[in-house]
């Protein structure tokens, strides 16, 4: 049955996908920027950082409005409150891009060869970015736990990427700095999949009311 | 019907259960086969759409259908372990151990002493002092008595809404009942007076087993610690009320809660 207040859950949810939208484009970008040195376009991406910020407080205003004057219970109130917290997350993987974006500028300006090759870490990010979003759209949990699953892959590429750096740089102490900007570039590309792996959890607790965060228990 | 694992595990601590309760008016069947448990010095809200059986079960916790000719009941409700409705079971008894406050405050038209001490005295209580003692106390408990202290032998019906409503309540208590029953308690009240009777009902679960049903559903996850919901005369589900207002079981209760019917 339709409610007379469900357009106020149809406008936030129209926002959440325009912010889904924002961010999922600035990682793919940023992901560009760093694989083709393009610094016009990592000047772009810390430019929309703004526009993220600002429908990051749209949003939030939004789910505090509906709070306060719908009481909502179950479904709609673990709705909102999943709205909430994967708003914060999305906000979040803007700023993680836009740290990779000023690396991308940084390491513009210390050439120096590509040292480390990201391309697969940065297809499996983008994945689970993609997946975490089209889980919490299509309130799909088995694909919210296959994201869960992907994250130590992303864990694992990142140590072995610090490892290869750290080798680099003592083999090579002129390029320190730039083997600094690649090592948080990988440690950004790891906290993007890490938020991706929050959204996917809250996913669940949104469809099913239950926690799977930490250590994979299940909390009551 | 659905319950969650501790709710209605057989029987933590329960003051009062029904067994397989059947209430009928006339032919029609208005309750059917219930049986819930209400847990000791805990307060269960009963929620559903109105016609839904809540009130006609509340009343049959102390036997007040049978005031209405028409009903009949069947199956059983325990009171500590024992029937309710056994013969050997004195109905005043029973009335004064499961006492009921109702939706619209009903004081008699004397004053606020005379109505809170009208039990004791219908009780067979009749020495003066330990009749003043326990009105103090009974107004004392029902949050009323710094109000009034001054003003004891006015007419109860010169009180506001709110404070009428805990008058009766100070007059349900003062004949020292084990359960309470509240019919909508705040319904017709405004929100600094339903506050002040949620409080009440929050401090006095310390001393009393309290049933309550209301259609305010934010008042039943505010006050109670256990809630039940009734559709059609069935129970659907009861749970905690934490978990039956963020993750109901049954898809009827999570429509209910949110506004899907009803």
């Amino acid at each position: 049955m339709g409610r007379y207040y469900d357009e106020n859950y149809d406008q936030l949810k129209q926002k959440l996908r325009h912010m889904v939208s924002a961010v999922q484009q600035m990682i793919g970008d940023t992901i560009r920027a760093l694989t083709d040195d393009n610094v016009a376009l990592a000047k772009e991406i810390i430019q929309k950082d703004e526009e993220i910020d600002h429908l990051e407080v749209e949003i939030d205003e939004l789910v505090i409005k509906l709070l306060a004057l719908q009481q909502p219970m179950a479904v709609d109130l673990r709705f909102l409150v999943t709205a909430l917290k994967v708003n914060g997350d999305l906000e979040r993987m803007g700023d993680q891009a836009v740290n990779i974006a000023q690396a991308v500028l940084m390491l513009h300006d210390k050439p120096g060869g590509q040292i480390v090759d990201f391309s697969l870490m940065e297809d499996v990010v983008q994945f689970m970015v993609e997946g975490c979003i089209n889980a919490f759209d299509s309130a799909d949990t088995a694909l919210a736990q296959v994201i869960c699953d992907r994250d130590d892959e992303v864990d694992e590429m990142n140590r072995s990427i610090i490892h290869q750096l750290a080798v680099y740089a003592r083999e090579h102490p002129d390029h320190a700095d730039r083997c600094i900007s690649l090592l948080l570039v990988s440690r950004n590309l790891e906290r993007i999949a890490d938020l991706s792996t929050n959204i996917a959890e809250d996913v669940v607790y949104y469809i099913q009311g239950r926690f799977i965060k930490h250590s994979g228990k299940e909390q009551h | 019907m659905v319950s969650g694992e501790p709710a209605q595990a057989e029987m933590l601590d329960s003051k009062m259960s029904t067994r397989d309760l059947n209430i009928y008016y006339g032919p029609r069947r208005a309750i059917n086969a219930i049986s819930l448990s209400m847990r000791r010095n805990h307060v269960t809200a009963l929620i559903g759409p109105s016609g839904c059986g809540k009130s006609t079960f509340l009343r049959a916790l102390n036997r007040m259908n049978e005031l209405i000719p028409s009903v009949r009941t069947e199956g059983d409700v325990l009171l500590d372990g024992n029937s309710i409705y056994d013969r050997s079971m004195d109905v005043i008894d029973v009335r004064r151990r499961v006492g009921m406050v109702f939706q619209k405050s009903n004081p008699f038209p004397k004053s606020i002493f005379e109505n809170v001490a009208y039990g004791l005295r219908i009780n067979g209580l009749s020495d003066k002092r330990v009749i003043a003692e326990q009105v103090e106390k009974s107004l004392r408990n029902a949050a009323l008595w710094d109000e009034i202290k001054d003003r004891l032998y006015t007419p109860a019906l010169d009180l506001s809404g709110g404070q009428q409503q805990r008058l009766c309540i100070a007059r349900a208590l003062a004949v020292e009942p084990e359960v309470l029953l509240m019919d909508e308690p705040a319904s017709a009240l405004d929100p600094i007076a339903t506050q002040k009777i949620e409080e009440l009902i929050h401090d006095l679960k310390k001393q009393y087993t309290i049933v309550i049903v209301t259609h305010n559903m934010q008042q039943a996850a505010r006050v109670s610690d256990y809630t039940a919901f009734f559709y059609m005369g069935d129970l659907i589900e009861v749970d905690e009320t934490e978990r039956l207002f963020t993750k109901p079981s049954r898809k009827q209760t999570e429509d209910y809660i949110t506004g899907r019917f009803g």
